[in-house]
Parts: C-alpha cells; structure tokens; sequence
C-alpha cells in the first residue's frame, strides 16, 4: 500500500481568496525555484465563494481567505487540519481611471462625476464588507447606495472600475499595484485607522490522504522569505 | 406569505420584465428579419443568418466581454451615450436589455422563419393573384397559417431569457431591482450559502421552465396538418 505514495511531488491545490491573484503567483515562482518538482495550482474567487465549494468537496489543499473569518468557518465544520494562520494584513485602496483620487481621497467619493461605484459582494468578500463598514461609519452609505455596483468578487470588482465602467472602486491595494491598472489610473490608500484591519488568514484543508507538499507551502507562505514579496504588493506582514 | 419575503418576490417581478421586455423587441424586430430570411434572396444572407445564430454557440461571457468595452464611457459609444444622452448602459436595466436582445435572438427568428418556409407556396400565390398586397397577404394569410411557430418562437424566448446568465454576471453589477434577476440571485444565494433560498427560486425556474417547455412540445404536434 505504501507504493502508491509515489517519489514525485504531491500537487497542492490552493485556493485563493481574489486579492492575492499577483502577490500569489509571485511566492508560487519563488517556491518552484526552491523546489523544482513541486506542482501548485492556484484558483482565486471571492472568500466566501471559496468556502462554499469545499464544503461541497472541491479538491482543495490550501485556503488563503481575505479575512480570518471564513477559515473558521470550514473549521468549526470539521473540514481542516492544523491551526489557522495570519498570513498577512490587506489593504483597502479606492481606485479610478477618470478622477484623481490620489489627491481627492474620501472626497473623490462625492465628486459630481461618480455615477457607479464598484464595490465586492460583502456577503462573500471581505474587502467589500470593510469598504461597507467604512461607508456606513463616515455616514456616506444612504447618499451613495444608489450608485453601489456589486462585483463577484474584488477582481471582477477592479474591473469594472478599470473598463471605467464605475468611476470609482473600492479594490485591495495588491491589485492597484498590478501593472495595467497601476498604468491607467490612480489609486488612493484608504487611511487603515478608518476600518478594521484585513487580517488574511490561511488554514490547510483535511485531505484523505495526508498532502505534505500542502503543509510545506503554507510554511513557505509564513515564512520570512516571502516577506518582501508581500511589501512589493501593498501588504503589511507578519515579520517585523 | 411566509417564506415568499418581498426580495424574493421583486426579483421574480424583474426576471419577468426583462423577458418580457425582450420578447416584446424581439417579436417587432424578428419577424421583418424572418421575413426577409425566408422569402428573399440577398448577397450574403447566410452570413447575415450565422450572425443572428451566433449567441447559439458563442459563449456568454464573449457578448458580455464586448459588452462591457462598448459599455464604458471610456469607449466610443459609450461617451457618446453619456454626452448626448446621459445614458449609462453599464449596471443598468437597459443595458442588460440590450444584451438580453442580442443573446436571445436565433430564438425568435429561426421558428418564425422555419414557420414562415413551412407554408406552401401556392397559399401566398393564391392570395397574390387575388390581388391582395404583400403585407395583406402576410397578415391574413401568413400569420394564421403559422400559429404554432409564433408560439414557439414567443415562449422559446421568454423561457432562453429566463435562464440567461452569463452576460447578466458580467455587465450586470448585481444590483436589486435593476440588474439581479433570478439567475443572478441564485449563484448569489449560493455563495453565501443561503441554500434554502437558493432553492426557492431554482424550484420556481424549473417549473416556469418546464411549463413552458411542455407548452412549445405539445403545440409542436398539432392534431391535424395541411398540405
């Protein structure tokens, strides 16, 4: 029975929430690098989405949330193994290729232009529940909902504000950075003291058979090595 | 009510708007090109007959793709839009009326124009040589004769526009009452794991679905024929 457990390299499925689609993909190559048979797969969608689907028994190693709380969830279900672990702190930024929001800030949200304002689904995403939070806390929700759009998640969300589609988007940082977008518009750091803090946790999922290569790779996420990685893409870390 | 909360209920209300709406376009705008389609002859009219069928093979997501540039006041229609107009076609009822109208399409025009090629020939010569014009002729002689296409044609519509999805998701922003429409609210519910409100409007599509499918099979097979 032992031989099914063959000398390549296990596969690690991960799934990701939307926010890490560059950030993930830079640590994956410097895996690969340090470990050269490794094969990981990496699947982004809103949080909430994610953990629907392994409940569902989707074929996932690894779950990278955008908050701390849709882990739990999978845990209190009995569905993973080991501890949840912070991985990295995200930041809200609102992002336009039409206004200068770097210089409005806040106020670029009552600007006579915005007509559509690209929020992620706060059901399922948690930049999208902050970027709620923070409407509602600087009591400017009832005067913008009629502008709200809701994408599926942060990516499709950064989207509709790139095509221009919404003048306006509340995305994560890690995607303004992202060369296309960083490129046609501006973006603005929205303060952190206005909203409770991304804390992006991560917690391995119960497989049948034990997946070592799984275990390994959050390690390496956790690990000093991938610290100037998250920086570079507009994360506060874990080392400091 | 009970369980039927108003969200609920509104979102049907605007499935049922938006097929309605699209049926009604539809039906103006495809039997002309039905028309044209079955009893004239142009330079490349297969072409024109492979666009119309397009949204047949095409994956959603290329229209809602498109969609989205034309869409965006970046673009040239969609500045256009926003000066002349000061229309939004994005995350608006309107826009995804528009997609809705091109997606459904070859549902409207192939059963008109496969009812309309089915009626014998002599039928219009007859009515030609009694001296009735070409759009007397199309009322009185035409539409009569193909009723079960109409049916078809109207309620193959109504029912492929129920069950768009995926040009809605791209353009459509999911917003209450304008854009979030059954099938929306469906993978919406998903998501978030409300399951038993997912079931109430899988189960109230199915069963539209079905009705109207049982409908379009059973007139399908009229009792009697001409000929």
């Amino acid at each position: 029975m032992l031989i099914t457990l063959s000398v390549s390299a296990q596969k690690v499925n991960v799934a990701a929430a939307a926010n890490l689609r560059y950030v993930l993909e830079e640590i994956k190559t410097a895996y690969v690098k340090q470990n050269p048979k490794a094969k990981v797969n990496l699947t982004f969608g809103a949080s909430g989405m994610l953990v629907q689907q392994i409940q569902n028994g989707a074929n996932f190693d690894f779950f990278m949330a955008a908050d701390n709380e849709f882990p739990l969830k999978l845990k209190d279900k009995g569905l993973t193994s080991g501890t949840m672990s912070t991985y990295a702190f995200g930041k809200l930024a609102i992002y336009s290729i039409s206004l200068n929001v770097d210089k409005l800030g806040l106020n670029a949200l009552n600007d006579g232009s915005v007509k559509k304002i690209a929020i992620a689904n706060p059901e399922t995403a948690p930049y999208g529940e902050r970027a709620i939070e923070l409407l509602k806390s600087k009591k400017l929700y009832d005067g913008l909902k009629s502008k709200i759009v809701l994408g599926e998640n942060i990516s499709q969300t950064a989207q509709f504000a790139f095509t221009g589609n919404a003048e306006l988007g509340f995305i994560a940082l890690s995607l303004a950075l992202a060369p296309d977008m960083a490129g046609k518009g501006d973006y603005y750091v929205v303060p952190q003291s206005l909203y409770k803090p991304i804390e992006q946790a991560c917690i391995l999922i119960k497989t049948t058979v034990l997946n070592t290569e799984a275990a390994k790779f959050k390690k390496f996420v956790l690990s000093p090595a991938t610290k100037a990685i998250w920086e570079k893409w507009g994360y506060k870390t874990i080392h400091n | 009510m009970g369980m039927m909360d108003q969200d609920f209920i509104d979102t049907l209300l605007l499935t049922g708007k938006l097929a309605g709406w699209t049926t009604a376009i539809l039906f103006v705008i495809g039997f002309p090109i039905a028309y044209l389609l079955a009893y004239r002859r142009f330079p490349l009219k297969s072409f024109a007959e492979a666009l119309i069928s397009m949204p047949m093979v095409l994956p959603p997501t290329v229209l809602g793709f498109y969609m989205l540039m034309a869409y965006s006041p970046q673009g040239g229609l969609g500045s256009f839009l926003q000066r002349m107009f000061d229309v939004r076609l994005a995350f608006s009822f309107g826009g995804v009326l528009i997609a809705s109208v091109i997606f459904s399409m070859p549902f409207m025009i192939q059963p008109l124009q496969n009812g309309l090629t089915a009626i014998p020939k002599s039928l219009r010569e007859a009515s030609y040589t009694l001296g009735k014009s070409e759009f007397i002729t199309f009322v009185r002689v035409l539409i009569p004769n193909m009723i079960p296409s109409i049916i078809t044609a109207v309620a193959m519509t109504f029912a492929h526009c129920i069950g768009e999805f995926g040009v809605i998701i791209m353009v459509g922003g999911n917003i209450p009452g304008e854009t979030r429409v059954a099938s929306i609210a469906i993978y919406d519910e998903v998501q978030a794991m409300n399951y038993q409100t997912a079931n109430q409007y899988s189960l109230v599509l199915f069963l539209i679905s079905l009705v109207i499918l049982t409908v379009i099979f059973s007139i399908k097979r009229p009792p009697t024929s001409f000929d």
